[in-house]
């Protein structure tokens, strides 16, 4: 832990200044938590919002609020569904308050990994330009590794519901990544129990 | 299990162990390369997801969690500890450079000043080019380009310093603008305060500090900003 501190540039405490111990283990706890899954809370938070100043308070907010009821976490084996459900959340409670535009952004212009593929621009587009209801358990599937099971507590959906939209939009991206189609045209129809 | 149930299975749940699933693979030679077609879409799917996270993401949070934690009285020693560890974590040289952190003085007082200035909010009468270039041309700055929307122009004290100062309409509400000259910003960043959202970019050797409502994309006012205002050299 110290020595990720570090690597981040982060000041350690002296142990003389340091705050007392019950505060230090949840200091330690909570760091854990943001150096292990801020990264994908954040590429959570952009799928959801598709903007990137707001996916960054998104996520800020979002590690606030754990931060205060850290208490409350007494699995840490939930940890990842505990704040991925809590940005959830938090991006509710931001798109009640302002309904935000959320499309202002041009997925060709966002850094990534292998950007430079075409086929992953495409499909990075494509995933963008699904329904939420759609792109939000396929992002949960890819990037929180959840099951089907897991996804449909954190959206509270039926199972069966999950499986629907998991299909056709992997379905759609599918045909898309093999150029069969190049627009998102669903059928909004769906199995709900 | 049939060749269609294997084939809803991979785009619902391409990972699965299930006994049949792997059996039906091993035996059914069709749904054995549509499964190993999925798998390649699978990887780009999955660097498709991969969007690159903000730079020191995790030290920013760590850092906004640190100044909001109202439960812990930090000793003298300590807050100039932590306030040592902004500066790592901001790489930023004290020397001719302010710290523009959330928490730093010149942030502080950037939402000091908007809330002095809440009356350049009321304007409504859109101000032309020449009347902004007028307000602005004591400051140093030189308008080239046609910046519309302007309902402010005037000066600023920031960080010991003359800045210009405008209010410009954004997408939602107005925004403020900020030009600060001679300030090192080594990279763009976010600010926040007052429940409003900021953005500090570097500027032409000084720095552009634009402030906003939460809603606000302020990416487009940056750029509308930054492509109209040159500092004028001695």
């Amino acid at each position: 832990m110290e020595e990720t501190r570090r690597k981040l540039g982060l000041f350690t405490l002296k142990p003389s200044l340091r705050r007392p111990i019950a505060m230090e283990k949840a200091q330690q706890r909570f760091e854990k938590l943001v150096l292990a899954l801020s990264s994908d809370m954040y590429r959570y938070a952009f799928f959801l919002c598709r903007n990137e100043d707001l996916a960054e308070d998104l996520v800020q907010e979002t590690y606030m609020r754990a931060w205060r009821f850290l208490g409350s976490l007494r699995d840490e084996s939930k940890a990842k569904s505990w704040l991925f459900t809590t940005l959830r959340r938090e991006f509710a409670r931001q798109f009640e308050r302002y309904q935000p535009r959320f499309d202002d952004v041009d997925p060709d212009l966002l850094p990534g990994e292998r950007s430079s593929q075409l086929e992953v621009l495409v499909i990075r587009r494509a995933m963008l330009g699904l329904p939420l209801k759609y792109r939000e358990p396929i992002v949960l599937q890819v990037i929180g590794g959840y099951s089907g099971e897991e996804i449909a507590n954190v959206l509270g959906v039926p199972r069966a519901t999950v499986n629907t939209r998991l299909f056709r939009a992997r379905q759609r991206l599918r045909k898309i990544f093999e150029g069969g189609v190049s627009d998102i045209d669903f059928d909004e129809t769906e199995v709900s129990s | 299990m049939n060749c269609l149930e294997f084939r809803r299975l991979v785009d619902t749940d391409p990972d699965t162990k299930a006994e049949e699933f792997i059996r039906h693979k091993a035996q059914c030679e069709s749904c054995a390369a549509f499964a190993s077609r999925a798998a390649r879409f699978c990887s780009t799917l999955s660097a498709a997801a991969r969007i690159e996270v903000p730079e020191n993401l995790a030290s920013r949070v760590l850092l906004r969690q640190s100044f909001s934690d109202s439960r812990v009285l930090f000793s003298r020693r300590s807050a100039l500890a932590l306030a040592a560890s902004i500066t790592v974590v901001a790489g930023l040289a004290l020397s001719g450079t302010y710290l523009l952190r959330p928490a730093d003085p010149l942030a502080q007082e950037i939402f000091t000043r908007i809330r002095q200035a809440s009356d350049t909010f009321e304007y409504k009468t859109l101000l032309d080019n020449q009347a902004v270039a007028e307000a602005l041309a004591p400051v140093g700055l030189d308008l080239t380009g046609k910046l519309e929307k302007v309902t402010y122009a005037g000066q600023s004290m920031l960080g010991g310093k003359l800045a210009g100062h405008i209010v410009i309409q954004g997408e939602w509400a107005p925004c403020t603008v900020f030009l600060v000259p001679e300030i090192n910003v080594a990279s763009k960043y976010t600010i926040h305060g007052d429940n409003l959202k900021g953005v500090v970019v570097p500027f032409d050797g000084g720095a552009l500090v634009i402030v906003g409502s939460p809603e606000e994309s302020l990416e487009p006012v940056v750029e509308r900003v930054k492509s109209s205002f040159r500092w004028r050299r001695a």
